[in-house]
């Protein structure tokens, strides 16, 4: 599953992120047992 | 996903500065920066609980700096040890010692000395342990976690490859990874990889 977020919408750096597309995520993962 | 910074890039400084800019989010919540923090933040942008936000101390809550939401990936099974890679001042590390109950550990490993400091002042659960330690030399033995969780700390790491080998050696087998961070999507130029101030936010 990814859940994505709008990390930096309002800051300093919302511009740039808009352009490299930068936002947060949120991963999961599991070590084969 | 790109491993390591392919450019040189001078670690120590590199280090030295994410140390002083975190030590300053411990201390001075209020100052200037390029990223959010604090309980608002969390909640009306990432989908924390404000009930779960407001049930921490508000000096912790303040120095919240997360870039997304491990819990979204599930949430702590009761009983279970969980590591949180990077716990700064603590509210990812308290949030998830709540869900996993008494029976349950929790350990945050933090290097920045005042996030430390503060985290261990306020922690709200006695089966919550803060360890002083970085991402890439996780300070816990073999095979011991059940979850590991992490909130916009990977990113700060130029090489990734040690840290996530220490993700593995760690996890227990069918253990699992709840990564929090943030990504880039498209090729980002040379002046900004040598960047050290976008590399600290």
């Amino acid at each position: 599953m990814v859940a994505r977020y709008n990390t930096f919408r309002g800051t300093s750096k919302e511009r740039v992120a808009r352009k490299y597309g930068v936002a947060g995520v949120t991963v999961r993962a599991v070590k084969p047992a | 996903m790109a491993l390591s910074c392919p450019i040189d890039l001078d670690v120590a400084r590199l280090r030295a500065e994410v140390q002083a800019m975190y030590s300053r989010v411990a201390t001075d919540q209020r100052g200037e920066f390029h990223f959010h923090r604090g309980p608002e933040f969390a909640a009306r942008l990432l989908g924390y609980d404000s009930a779960e936000l407001a049930a921490l101390p508000a000096a912790m809550t303040a120095s919240f700096a997360g870039v997304a939401n491990p819990f979204a990936a599930g949430s702590m099974p009761p009983g279970a040890t969980v590591l949180d890679v990077g716990a700064g001042t603590g509210t990812d590390a308290n949030l998830a010692a709540a869900q996993v109950g008494p029976k349950g550990r929790v350990i945050g490993v933090e290097p920045t000395a005042a996030m430390l400091d503060k985290a261990r002042a306020l922690a709200a659960h006695a089966h919550l342990e803060m360890r002083r330690g970085s991402a890439e030399e996780l300070p816990v033995p073999d095979a011991s976690i059940d979850v590991l969780i992490s909130n916009g700390v990977f990113n700060l790491a130029p090489d990734k490859t040690p840290v996530f080998r220490e993700v593995l050696r760690v996890l227990k087998r069918g253990g699992r990874l709840q990564l929090a961070d943030i990504i880039v999507a498209s090729e980002l130029s040379e002046a900004i990889r040598r960047d050290i101030d976008l590399w600290t936010g």
